[in-house]
Order: C-alpha cells, then sequence, then structure tokens
C-alpha cells in the first residue's frame, strides 16, 4: 500500500467534510451580523461615463501613490480589462454596447453579505461589520491567501513584493471614512453620481423603480441583489451581466458553502488530524506486524 | 332661506365628491401636484417637481432663456456658457422641451435647480444632485456624437474668462440650421401590388401634426453630428431594398396598418390628399382652422366621423357650436332649442324652417335673433 503525502491530505480534507456534513452546519465560523441597516452602493452602468475619477478618488482616500486626476482623463487604459490589484482598489473597465456609447463598468470588492473571504480565513482576519464592509485586520493575517482563491470576484490582492509583513488589499468600504457619516470616497466625487450610497435595503428598491420606469434602458436583474447570497454592492445595467464582466454561474447560494465546510471541516474538534494520526499509527503498526512475520520467516531457513 | 338650506346640506356633499384621491377627468392623481391634503386657491401647495408623467406644454423656444451661464461652483470650475436656444431649437425638432426637463406642470418650465439640489447628492435617494444632473444630461448627448468628453469642452478653463466671454457673444448669435423636410419622397417597390408609394412628408408633418419623432425615433443629434459619421453613412431611407417586409411597413404601419394596400401603393405617383376627394366631404371656411385631431381623436389612427353636424355640434354639448359664426346670433327665445327644430333633417344647406312653430314668420324676413358680427 503506497500512501503519498498529497493523497493523504486529500483524504484527510475528505474526511473533514464528510464529518462537518455540508458548508451550512459549520461550527466554529464567524457569526455573520447582518443589520437590517447595512449600507450599500448601487452602481448604475447605464450612467456611468467611464471618468474613473473613482480610481483617483480611492487612492487619495487610502494614502496610495497617484498620478493628478487629469491624467486619468486618458481613456487608453480603458481598452484593456483589468481587475483591482496592489495599485488600485477599485478599477473600470469598458465594454462595447449596441448603443453609440460604450458600457462602463467599475469594479472592486463587492461586500457580500456572506463573504467567502471571511470564511475560508482561518485566523479571522476577515470580517464583516454590522454596516455592510467586509474588512480586513493586518495584525491577525499569516499571509495564507486562502481568501484571494476563495472570492468569487477575484477581488482580494497580495503584496508578492514585500517580504516582510506582506498585506492583502482590497476596497474596505471607506470604514473610516463612513465611520464620520462621510460617503465613500469614490461614491462622492463621481461627477455623474452613477454611484448611490444608502441603505441596502432602500437601495434594492430605488433600483427596482428605475427598472420599472424605464424598461428599455435596463436589464431586469439587479446584480447583487441574491448572487451568492446577497452583496452590499449592487449593479444595474442595460445588457446581460454575463457580457459585461461578471462572472457566470455563481448561482444564489452563498459562496462559502465549500470553502466553509472543507475549512471548518478540517479543523473541527481537531478530528481530522486525530483520525490521521491514528491511520499513521495503523499503518504503521501493520507494517511492524509484516516486517515481524517476514524476519521471522527469514529466520526459518 | 330655502336657497340657503340647500347650500348648506349640498356644500359638504360636493365637497366629499370633489375630495378623492383621483380626479376624474384626466387621471392624474391629486398628490402628483399638491402636497397638502385640502388645496385651496389661496394655498394649492403645489409641490416643485412631480415625478409622474404629467401632462406636457410645449413651449416655443423663444419662450426660453438664450443663453445661460453656469457658475454656481465658481471655486471649483470655470464657468460653463450654454446656448439653451441652440439646444432648444435642436428639442424642438425632437423631443421638445421634456428632452431634458423630464416632467411638466402646466406652469412655466422648471429649470434643473429647481429640483436637483445644488452640489452632489440629494435628499431623495437616488436621485442626482444639481452636479450630476447637468453633467448627465450634457454627455448623454455630447458623448453619443463626440464619443468623448473632455472637461473642457464645456468648461472654461480657470483664468480663460476671456475665451469665456468671446465665446459667449459667438455663441448668442448662432442659430441652428433648420432641417429642411421634403415635400414629398417616392418609394418605388417591388410589390405586385404598385411599384410606387408617394409619401407627401409635408402633410404627414404639417397638416396631420405628427412629430418628427413618431417616425424618426432614436434619431437625436448623432444622426447629424456624429463626428465618425458612422450613423449618417447608413443606407438613405428611400432604398428599401434588403429589408423585410416588416420593417419596410414598419414607420407607416404604426398609423396604416389596417389600410388596403392601394391606399398606399399605386402604379403611378399619387396626388396629395385632399378632404373634398378622399373622404367626400368639402372643407368650408368654418372648419378649415381646425386641426385634424379636434375632429378625427388624438390616436395615431384617424377616427372616421359621421358627416352629420350633431356629431360634433350637439346642443348637450354646451359651447361646442356659436351660432353667430353663421352670421346670426341667437336670441334667448331661440337658444334652447334643438338644431333639428329649425332646421328639418338636420340639412345646414337648406332654408331653415319657421312654420313649425310660427304660422307668420318665415326666413330670411324675420331672424331668430341678431345679425352678426
Ligand atoms: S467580493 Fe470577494 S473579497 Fe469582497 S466580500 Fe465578497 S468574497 Fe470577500
Amino acid at each position: 500500500m503506497k500512501l503519498s503525502r498529497r493523497s493523504l491530505l486529500q483524504f484527510g480534507a475528505l474526511l473533514g467534510v464528510t464529518i462537518a456534513g455540508g458548508g451550512r452546519s459549520a461550527r466554529g465560523g464567524p457569526k455573520n451580523i447582518l443589520s437590517d441597516d447595512r449600507m450599500g452602493v448601487l452602481v448604475d452602468t447605464t450612467v456611468c461615463v467611464g471618468y474613473r475619477n473613482c480610481e483617483w478618488a480611492c487612492k487619495k482616500a487610502h494614502d496610495m501613490s497617484t498620478l493628478p486626476i487629469e491624467t486619468y482623463e486618458n481613456r487608453d487604459v480603458l481598452g484593456q480589462f483589468r481587475r483591482p490589484n496592489l495599485e488600485s482598489l477599485t478599477v473600470v473597465n469598458e465594454f462595447p454596447s449596441d448603443k453609440p456609447i460604450p458600457i462602463d463598468v467599475k469594479v472592486q470588492c463587492m461586500h457580500c453579505d456572506h463573504p467567502a473571504c471571511v470564511s475560508a480565513c482561518i485566523v479571522g482576519a476577515f470580517s464583516k461589520t454590522e454596516k455592510g464592509a467586509v474588512i480586513w485586520d493586518s495584525d491577525k493575517c499569516i499571509g495564507c491567501r486562502y481568501c484571494m482563491v476563495a472570492c468569487p470576484f477575484q477581488i482580494p490582492a497580495f503584496e508578492y513584493n514585500k517580504p516582510i509583513q506582506p498585506r492583502i488589499l482590497k476596497c474596505d468600504f471607506c470604514v473610516h471614512r463612513t465611520a464620520n457619516e462621510e460617503k465613500p470616497a469614490c461614491v462622492e466625487i463621481c461627477p455623474v453620481e452613477a454611484l448611490t450610497y444608502g441603505r441596502r435595503h432602500d437601495l434594492v428598491k430605488v433600483a427596482r423603480e428605475r427598472i420599472r420606469k424605464h424598461p428599455a434602458r435596463y436589464v431586469d436583474h439587479i446584480y447583487g441583489e441574491h448572487e451568492v447570497g446577497g452583496t452590499s454592492w449592487l449593479y444595474l445595467a442595460g445588457k446581460d451581466f454575463k457580457k459585461i464582466g461578471f462572472p457566470r454561474n455563481l448561482g444564489n447560494n452563498p459562496a462559502p458553502g465549500v470553502s466553509e465546510s472543507i475549512q471548518h471541516g478540517i479543523f473541527a474538534y481537531f478530528m481530522p488530524p486525530a483520525l490521521l494520526y491514528a491511520l499513521l499509527g495503523s499503518i504503521m503498526w501493520m507494517r511492524r506486524k509484516i516486517n515481524h512475520e517476514e524476519s521471522a520467516s527469514d529466520g526459518k531457513p | 332661506m330655502k336657497i340657503s338650506l340647500v347650500i348648506l346640506l349640498f356644500f359638504p356633499l360636493t365637497l366629499c365628491a370633489q375630495h378623492s384621491e383621483r380626479s376624474p377627468s384626466s387621471g392624474l392623481n391629486c398628490k402628483s401636484c399638491h402636497s397638502c391634503e385640502y388645496p385651496t386657491v389661496t394655498n394649492p401647495c403645489l409641490v416643485d417637481c412631480p415625478r409622474e408623467d404629467l401632462i406636457t406644454i410645449r413651449h416655443g423656444v423663444s419662450s426660453g432663456p438664450n443663453m445661460i451661464v453656469i457658475d454656481r461652483f465658481r471655486e471649483r470650475y470655470g464657468p460653463v456658457v450654454f446656448s439653451h436656444r441652440l439646444h432648444a431649437e435642436m428639442a424642438d425638432m425632437g423631443g421638445g422641451c421634456e428632452s431634458c426637463h423630464h416632467y411638466n406642470t402646466t406652469g412655466p418650465v422648471l429649470a434643473c435647480g429647481s429640483c436637483h439640489e445644488p452640489g452632489s447628492g440629494s435628499m431623495e435617494l437616488g436621485m442626482p444632485g444639481l452636479v450630476a444632473a447637468y453633467h448627465r444630461q450634457c454627455m448623454s448627448c455630447h458623448r453619443e456624437w463626440q464619443h468623448t468628453v473632455e472637461c473642457q469642452s464645456c468648461h472654461a478653463l480657470s483664468g480663460d474668462m476671456k475665451m469665456a466671454a468671446k465665446g459667449l457673444g459667438e455663441l448668442k448669435a448662432k442659430e441652428h440650421k433648420r432641417i429642411s423636410e421634403p415635400t414629398k419622397v417616392v418609394f418605388k417597390t417591388r410589390s405586385d401590388k404598385g411599384s410606387q408609394v408617394t409619401f407627401y412628408h409635408d402633410q404627414h408633418s404639417k397638416l396631420f401634426g405628427m412629430s418628427c419623432t413618431m417616425c424618426h425615433e432614436g434619431q437625436g443629434c448623432v444622426r447629424c453630428h456624429d463626428v465618425k459619421k458612422t450613423v449618417l453613412t447608413e443606407t438613405p431611407v428611400s432604398s428599401m431594398d434588403g429589408r423585410t417586409t416588416e420593417e419596410k411597413h414598419k414607420a407607416c404601419f404604426s398609423c396604416h396598418e389596417n389600410d388596403k394596400c392601394s391606399n398606399c401603393h399605386s402604379d403611378v405617383e399619387t396626388k396629395p390628399f385632399n378632404h373634398a376627394v378622399q373622404t367626400g366631404w368639402v372643407i368650408k371656411k368654418y372648419h378649415s382652422n381646425l386641426s385634424c385631431r379636434s375632429c378625427h381623436g388624438s390616436g395615431n389612427r384617424f377616427v372616421r366621423v359621421q358627416s352629420d353636424c350633431g356629431t360634433c355640434h350637439s346642443l348637450e354639448k354646451k359651447g361646442s357650436f356659436r351660432h353667430e359664426v353663421t352670421g346670426v346670433r341667437l336670441d334667448d327665445n331661440h337658444l334652447g332649442f334643438a338644431c333639428e327644430d329649425c332646421h328639418s333633417g338636420n340639412r345646414f344647406d337648406k332654408v331653415p324652417d319657421c312654420s313649425t312653430c310660427h304660422d307668420d314668420k318665415s326666413w330670411p324676413s324675420d331672424r331668430p335673433g341678431i345679425p352678426w358680427p
């Protein structure tokens, strides 16, 4: 019987999943307080003009280095598809449309109601605040980067270039501003108010009303209302969301389902390691027995 | 005494009847215009900006301002010089005032700032503040044809006030070119129902009172102004090749769907519409000033009316017919009668018949009123 290290780990993980018995009942996960008054942002992509002032404001608000705002008028960058990264926690992408003007879509952390990153994090460095933001604590992070794998929107970025105390970077919903009753920096600067900051419940109503009033302008879908169990950031669009850079087939179940069951399964009650040691022990015991028998037979010519 | 009692009894009743949430005649909700429970003449408590589709009153281009200088945000941006008239002229050819001033009361057109609060953000969630409202409005068209909009295309650079002043003078004098409309367009078709369709463009726009957008839907500024000219180089309208039957007929069918093919198709060029020839009813001087819609309804398809005068001019419809236009103003004795009482058989081309009531009177020596005017 040959057991590689890898297959052993896989076996252990599988065992963990079986023990945990599905994601929903996972024990030990951080308690998710979802306040009825949690805030959100409604992004109307039919209004966005792709001026990228939000990108500039975001950097300013987070003390990141940036070129002057005038340079953001250059629309060349819109030519290629970008993701939020170490330099920009939010980016605007442009997609072709059937109308004379293209569609511009701002991308940042969605601040999921049931964040995959929060459940994937084994040290609890991520948390969903009562006000809606999903934030990250540098003191707790051990740099495992599970959050990056878990996030269905591929949002968290990692400071690969920093050997000492690398950070995970992502939109933090401007918690330092919203704590002082200020709007997030991107919302405040948008010259056309493509972004609306408000109670998530109210934003859903506003979005519904817009779709009702302008059925030709919007597709009948509020992205983020149900996706991965709901997100704090909501989107309206005039074109199928799959065609404007949103991930396909996410489903409406919270994304943590899988990652959570593996994570929490493995670590629940220290069971899998105990079982693993038992297994290893029994293999050793069996091999010793075989060795014994072999040497015994050797001794009898 | 009796009268005051009746009034006393009736007044609350009428009040109750009047105070229903919906005005029965217009289908409008009272609350769309009035903010308080009991609006009165002295205090109508009109809301500033009713966010419902209201009656839209078309105002002439000249009733709006000519130039507007937007310098509310002086500290941050240079002033924006906006030729309201030039834009109103364009709107006049397209969607009208409401293309920018989306909703309107029966009163004067409201400026953006009467609903959209200055600065960014607004009390009403999701309603853009003044800055965003301006930006959205301007950019939605300018982006379409300019394909990019730099801040400087509207905002004078700070310190460049001289430039702004110069532009102001030029803009003031500038007028939008009138779009010349063809009198008729003859479409050559391959149809076996008749190889030609003669379309009288000016009759449709002027006589039948159709707005440009009824056919030229969604052909905003970009149709003429596109800097890339992608739209204009499209196949001209008169070439119908390569279109499906449905596409070819789409513009006409919104009104003519149930008409016979021969109404439009013929092998020769057809004459313009003539009320006497096509309907058999000659429009004499009394009706010549009326628009088609005043008799034929407000829908896309004109409704056929009976040639019987009573269809429109019944006495029940008070004031629908002023007898004095015939040259005689009826005296009080005759005012209450039905037309038929004098004009037997409703034949108005015949001499009125006085003998139904009078033995000793006859037209024209005895008139039932005084000559008018
Ligand atoms: S989008 Fe990704 S990073 Fe943001 S909360 Fe959701 S899972 Fe976490």
